[in-house]
């Protein structure tokens, strides 16, 4: 180097020194109440007091090792044991919400793995069972120590019938007695949100769909609303039951997406390949990501808006549960690129119609595309 | 100086501890820890404090007939006794306005200090905290030109107690004569008092009324006098048209009858004494904090109101649990009425009774009733065999189907499943599971007065069905003065006491709930209070009594 291409660069880098930092730096700028404690950033849960991660573990389970004879959630040997493995490590990497919605077989693994933890640890639960719903706390009380910290029920109707409203008098009682520490609605769909806000009192947190792709919740009076009441909102399907996954050519088709018919580059034989020309533009514009992945854009989509205070992300595999905490510690606001590559996602998407996603998934398709 | 003749005062057992009957300030001499008292009217101050405290015992709580002073002191009079009685002496006592606004009382004082008063470790101080020559600061602030006889600043304290502002100009003759003639007068109302209680015993009600009539002359502001006067004026014509007195049991405080039924309508009333309740726990984030608050006596049915009562008001029957599936509806609670369905029930029963009465107990006044006297409000130790809950309120039939219990054996099966992979085994568990248990329909609330009752014979309490009270939900402390009563406000109004689908381990009776006036749930019931006649006030002979002397 010459001694005056030296001092160009010497001259450019102190006065990059001497700026402010960008809000593009390493380091994100976190919101009021929001904090970060090693890599991960915790946003308080609405008016409940409570810290939750940013991202949250799901409790779907990995179908592949699940029990044959059709139990939704009872794992073989192997595969509770690498159920365990990932749940340990999404704690180690600070997330401290844990799903446990799908009880049956999961909720005594999960007991025992996280009650030497349970301080540091939330468990939620839901209600999706023909047992009455007191019963169904009081268990999943007794199994994580005495109390649940968050507990929600579900509505797919706008208008809400009595016995929507008895659960949720039920769910009263039991933070009222201290069985529950935070109450919430799950709504699958959009009628029934602000029904949930002007209906059920005492709501602490409602959780909707919510993802780059199926973003309908940015629109509308919802979000003001929720901010006004000071309700926390919890983001899920953020992958879109993994079909996010199969959109991007380099993941490897051992991901488990539930849906690997539409994986678009998957090579296994059924799958097939749609809208060449799409898939060539979503596939040149991540190459402008070389340190990222489709997922990973994805899951920073939904971290950076600020109205989510967790994000709730069913997750089968160790190397998902890094990717999703990795995205966490890159910088908060998504970059042109990211911009682009998840445009290009969407409207291949949109090309594809809605066999891009499960059939059971559907319904997001048509209730949430933005 | 003057010494005063406190001989009346000779039973040392009737002082308090720390005061040896010397003529010093008792109320400070009772204090040890505080410097002996100097201010110049000490040996007054004994004097009147003396007679006032034996006029009216302190352990009558202030609502119910204590003095005037411990009355107007309001919540600070429950610790700060000595004090409110100190500030009874003093002519600040009787103001109800003061040139700067403010009134002379302990809130005019020391500020609302909110914080202090539902402080039950009494670590908050109070807002206000006058020392030295604070003091005399806060006294300028209405006594601008300083004192009347001194015209000093500064030095309010050395003549004027920092309470009781009695006047130091009174030669020692006068006060001497004073108490002389207060003493004589307050032997006399012991005397009459004596006599009253006495005749009351014996069922001498005329006797008796005169008695405590020359008590309350000798003493106009007796509410001893004036309740035993209420008490007998209830004896002798307890005026409850409408109603069928039961048994011979009167309330010896308020002269009410402990029981009494509704002409026509089988409508089984209860008294609940007057008292007072250690309102919350602290177990509970909705509940605290523990604070006391005083009841006046009531009347509270000793069932729920049953769908067969509610029917034959309303013309309806708006229960979920009736049809042949419930051959014993009709002694079950009504259930699925919301707040406003009770104000119309209210409304049609009120119109049977001369001069109405019917309401909804206040949440203060159900807790009190359904505690019964117990301080302790967990009541999970005998819950079963006095409240209708989920572990016994499973519905017959579906209590057939299930034999086991369910949570061990689904937890076994879902182990041995995961173990052994005895997939068909859980999935046959799981279809008994949720044929046992299809939710909320496998409970029902039962037949009102099965189980036990409590202490005060009131049945199901605690579970069945929860019961709308008055009041809105707002937070603790309680106080029916705050708005809270208000029966046009909006808000979320209060339910009390577990229903038949909560468990038997959270049960505790201070929890409390809450929902929307209009929303009926199958599981919310109500329970009907009613509020005694009122009799006529007594008459207040005008003379010169000790009341007269206080603000001397």
């Amino acid at each position: 180097m010459t001694r005056r291409r030296f001092m160009q660069c010497a001259g450019v880098g102190l006065a990059a020194a001497m700026l402010p930092r960008s809000r593009s730096s390493a380091s994100p700028a976190l919101t009021s109440g929001e904090f970060r404690r090693g890599g991960m950033v915790y946003r308080p849960l609405g008016k409940t007091g409570m810290n939750v991660s940013l991202l949250a573990f799901g409790s779907h389970t990995d179908r592949a090792y699940k029990e044959r004879g059709g139990i939704r959630n009872v794992l073989n040997a192997e595969g509770q044991a690498r159920r365990d493995r990932q749940v340990s490590l999404a704690m180690d990497l600070g997330v401290n919400l844990i799903d446990v919605y799908e009880h049956e077989g999961q909720w005594e693994p999960l007991a025992r793995l996280l009650k030497p933890r349970r301080d540091k640890v939330m468990v939620a639960g839901a209600y999706d069972n023909p047992e009455f719903i007191g019963q169904n706390i009081d268990r999943l009380a007794k199994l994580y120590g005495g109390y649940i910290d968050l507990y929600r029920i579900r509505s797919e109707t706008v208008t809400f019938d009595y016995k929507l409203l008895e659960q949720w008098d039920v769910l009263r009682r039991a933070k009222e007695a201290g069985k529950i520490r935070a109450i919430g609605i799950a709504c699958h769909l959009e009628g029934p949100m602000m029904t949930a806000l002007q209906e059920l009192e005492g709501l602490d947190y409602l959780m909707l769909p919510y993802n780059f792709i199926h973003a309908k919740a940015d629109y509308g009076q919802f979000l003001p609303a929720a901010a006004e009441r000071n309700i926390g909102l919890i983001g899920m399907k953020a992958l879109a039951a993994g079909s996010i996954v199969g959109l991007d050519p380099r993941v490897k088709s051992d991901t488990n997406p539930e849906n690997t018919n539409f994986m678009l580059f998957n090579s296994a034989p059924g799958s097939r390949a749609i809208l060449p020309a799409a898939v060539a533009e979503l596939a040149r514009n991540l190459k402008q990501l070389p340190d990222e992945s489709l997922p990973q854009a994805a899951m920073r989509y939904v971290y950076s808006k600020q109205f989510l205070c967790a994000n709730m992300v069913g997750m089968t595999d160790e190397r998902f549960v890094q990717d999703n905490c990795a995205a966490l510690t890159r910088y908060d606001q998504l970059t042109r690129d990211e911009h682009v590559a998840l445009e290009s996602a969407r409207k291949l998407t949109r090309l594809a119609g809605a066999g891009w996603l499960p059939e059971n998934y559907q319904w997001l398709e048509e209730q949430w595309r933005a | 100086m003057a010494r005063l003749n406190v001989s009346f005062l000779s039973s040392p057992a009737s002082l308090p501890d720390g005061w040896d009957g010397s003529p010093g300030h008792p109320l400070c001499a009772a204090r040890p820890a505080v410097a002996p008292c100097q201010c110049r009217q000490a040996p007054l101050l004994a004097w009147f404090a003396w007679v006032f405290v034996f006029l009216t015992p302190l352990s009558l709580p202030a609502q119910q007939g204590g003095r005037q002073e411990l009355v107007s002191a309001g919540k600070c009079a429950r610790c700060h006794v000595s004090s409110a009685l100190e500030w009874g002496l003093s002519k600040h006592s009787t103001l109800t306005r003061s040139k700067s606004g403010r009134l002379p009382n302990c809130t005019g004082c020391h500020g609302e200090s909110r914080d202090h008063v539902i402080d039950e470790q009494n670590t908050a101080k109070p807002d206000r905290m006058a020392h030295g020559e604070a003091i005399a600061a806060l006294c300028v602030e209405c006594h601008r030109s300083g004192c009347p006889h001194t015209s000093d600043l500064k030095n309010c304290q050395s003549c004027h107690h920092i309470h009781a502002l009695v006047n130091p100009t009174l030669d020692a003759a006068t006060i001497e004569k004073r108490a002389s003639d207060l003493a004589a007068l307050m032997k006399a109302y012991q005397g009459h008092l004596a006599e009253g209680e006495r005749l009351v015993q014996q069922a001498q009600w005329e006797p008796a009324r005169i008695a405590f009539g020359a008590a309350l002359k000798d003493y106009p502001a007796s509410d001893r006098a004036r309740a035993a006067l209420a008490m007998i004026a209830r004896r002798v014509k307890p005026g409850f048209g409408g109603f069928k007195i039961v048994g011979d049991k009167f309330d010896s405080q308020s002269g009410l009858p402990e029981e009494i039924v509704m002409d026509g309508s089988g409508i089984d009333l209860v008294l609940v004494p007057a008292g007072s309740v250690d309102l919350g726990s602290e177990q509970h984030a909705g509940s605290k904090p523990v604070h006391t608050v005083n009841i006046a006596p009531f009347y509270l049915a000793r069932f729920e109101m049953t769908q067969a009562q509610w029917k034959a008001l309303m013309s309806a029957n708006p229960s979920f649990h009736q049809g042949a599936k419930f051959p014993q509806a009709d002694a079950m609670p009504v259930e699925q009425v919301s707040w406003e369905d009770c104000q119309k029930m209210l409304a049609a029963i009120n119109r049977k009774v001369p001069g109405g009465g019917f309401r909804l107990p206040n949440e203060a006044e159900w807790e009190y009733a359904a505690r019964a006297g117990s301080a302790d409000s967990n009541v999970s130790a005998k819950i079963l065999s006095v409240a209708w809950l989920r572990e016994n309120s499973r519905i017959a039939e579906v209590a057939s189907v299930a034999k086991s219990e369910p949570d061990a054996g689904a937890a076994r099966v879902s182990r041995e499943a995961a173990n052994a992979g005895m997939a068909q085994a859980f999935k046959e568990m799981q279809r008994v599971e949720a044929a046992k248990l299809t939710a909320p329909d496998s409970y029902a609330p039962h037949p009102v007065g099965a189980l036990q009752p409590n202490a005060w014979g009131l049945y199901d309490m605690f579970g069945n069905v929860a019961e709308w009270c008055s009041s809105l939900y707002q937070p603790y402390p309680f106080d029916a003065a705050d708005g809270r009563e208000s029966a046009v406000a909006q808000g979320a109004r209060v339910l009390r006491g577990d229903t038949y689908v909560d468990s038997a381990e959270s049960a505790d009776l201070a929890l409390r709930h809450s929902d929307r006036p209009t929303r009926k749930l199958r599981w919310n019931g109500v329970r009907l209070a009613f509020s005694p006649p009122a009799v006529e006030p007594p008459a207040v002979p005008a003379s010169d009594s000790p009341a007269a002397a206080k603000s001397q």
